[in-house]
């Protein structure tokens, strides 16, 4: 059960054995990746307990929900960050429909200025390898296009939203928003690295 | 293949994998998605992008209690996996009224409690409304029962007033039939009387003597009698006498030799009618006189001065 016992396991195995009720196969999973979720809510809610509230759901809703991912359709990796992604972009938008929002609390930061404070080390290469890379590709695009990059994935503010906080035509933003993934795509392509690449 | 509008779709590709699209508009592209093979291979060359972006906010430990309470969870739901479909997932809106380092271990706790007091409850409930119905059954039988009772009760009064009813009457009944016994008995007896009166008369060797009337008679009274030679049986039938007055009886005398001797009283009717019959101690042979008196009731020694009838024998 220890995580060092398969730390070196593909993540369509471990998911395989979490959709068979092994909550061990879930620990592994959860030691690899709970830092990068937990990180990516501070960063997106600016609340400690916020996020550690998103950490546990989106590894219950990974434990829940394992029987619906479809092994060899797509990263174990992404399917969890797309799960903590939404639960953060719901709680966005749930404290700006109410009048008192503890957004007060958010600290924003650029991306590429957010500081690597994993402790655990057994992920810490490929943890690192893909942080270089991501940001080695946000270097690459165009400071405008990474801003509204960040706006939309860790802002969780939709693109009209984002037109009238960069004070943009909306066009603009679909544009910009278009071309920065599209070119963050290019240039991982060209990589040829994807994040489960590391573990397979 | 390519649907009519994959070009506006494609377009909204990166800002829908972004999470960058309106609700509805996200709807509109998921749908599209779903259908078209193209705009969904377009949707997944991002793949990469989103799962690397992330790493782009750095690495962080979360503290320790998250995954104790997350395993926690799990295990609480684990043990009730007859229940498991009613644990639902935490929704971060409902935890934000509640610490959340307390929420999640509080949570795990409440649901093991809540299966646990669950089962519990259920299971008294059902102890509960099994007695609830056994007790509304049994009271059920006992109103019953309590009435079928009052239903006897009721039957047997109905039977002791009937009993008691049908003993007055049998006992109505009985001194009637005794009434009656002793009303027969008395006709049997007259009759008998009657029959040997009429039959002693009737006999050939019978013998009457009408008997002289006295000044002391009544003028319509009159007095025969009935006799055998040789034989002690005398039958005497009065007419037209009135009954005796109080303290006083009509005796029968029968004379031997001057010597008067009281052979009975006469009992005349309301109709003024009298039967007497009568055994005198000698066949009437012996006696040369008969005679009826107004005696005294007290006095049968000898015959008073109130002779009423009388004749020579």
């Amino acid at each position: 059960m220890p995580a060092a016992d398969s730390s070196a396991l593909d993540d369509e195995v471990l998911i395989t054995r979490v959709a068979h009720r092994d909550s061990s196969a879930l620990e592994h999973l959860y030691d690899r990746y709970a830092r990068i979720v937990y990180a990516t809510a501070l960063r997106m809610l600016g609340n400690t307990e916020l996020a550690e509230d998103i950490v546990q759901e989106t590894f219950w809703r990974v434990w829940r929900r394992s029987t619906s991912f479809t092994v060899g359709r797509g990263q174990v990796a992404g399917w969890i960050f797309g799960i903590a992604h939404n639960l953060c972009i719901d709680e966005l938008r749930r404290q700006r429909a109410r009048p008192a929002t503890v957004q007060s609390e958010h600290k924003e930061q650029a991306m590429l200025e957010q500081p690597d404070l994993q402790g655990d080390v057994a992920d810490a290469a490929i943890e690192r390898e893909r942080r270089r890379i991501i940001l080695e590709a946000l270097a690459q695009i165009p400071s405008e296009q990474r801003e509204v990059l960040e706006l939309a994935y860790f802002g969780g503010l939709s693109q009209s939203e984002i037109a009238q906080r960069l004070n943009s035509p909306i066009g603009t933003v679909k544009t910009r928003t278009r071309l920065a993934l599209q070119k963050m795509r290019d240039l991982l392509h060209n990589q040829k690295i994807g994040a489960d690449d590391l573990h397979d | 293949m390519t649907l009519p509008n994959c070009d506006e779709i494609i377009e909204l590709i990166p800002a829908f994998v972004l999470g960058a699209l309106d609700a509805d508009e996200a709807a509109r592209v998921a749908a599209h998605v779903a259908a078209c093979p193209r705009c969904r291979a377009e949707a997944e060359s991002f793949r990469d992008v989103m799962g690397l972006l992330p790493y782009a906010a750095g690495s962080l430990d979360p503290p320790p209690h998250v995954k104790r309470q997350l395993f926690a969870r799990i295990a609480a739901v684990s043990e009730n996996s007859s229940t498991y479909a009613v644990a639902q997932p935490r929704r971060p809106a409902a935890r934000t009224s509640l610490p959340g380092r307390w929420f999640a271990p509080m949570l795990a706790i409440m649901l093991a409690l809540i299966v646990g007091l669950g089962a519990v409850t259920f299971e008294a409930r059902g102890r509960a409304d099994a007695m609830a119905a056994e007790l509304a059954t049994n009271r059920q039988i006992m109103r019953s029962m309590e009435a079928q009772i009052a239903e006897v009760r009721q039957t047997a009064q109905t039977a002791q007033m009937q009993l008691a009813a049908s003993q007055r009457e049998l006992n109505e009944t009985r001194i009637q039939l005794a009434a009656s016994q002793r009303e027969l008995q008395e006709i049997q007896a007259s009759s008998s009387t009657d029959e040997q009166l009429v039959s002693f008369i009737a006999a050939p060797q019978t013998v009457s003597q009408l008997l002289g009337t006295t000044e002391r008679a009544p003028e319509e009274a009159s007095a025969r009698m009935f006799m055998q030679p040789g034989h002690n049986r005398l039958v005497l039938l009065i007419y037209g006498l009135k009954s005796a007055e109080s303290g006083k009886v009509y005796r029968l005398w029968l004379a031997k030799e001057d010597q008067a001797i009281a052979i009975g009283t006469v009992t005349v009717g309301p109709d003024g009618v009298a039967e007497f019959v009568v055994d005198a101690p000698e066949p009437m042979d012996a006696y040369n006189q008969v005679m009826i008196t107004l005696d005294e009731v007290d006095t049968a020694a000898q015959p008073s001065e109130e002779v009423i009838f009388e004749a020579n024998l």
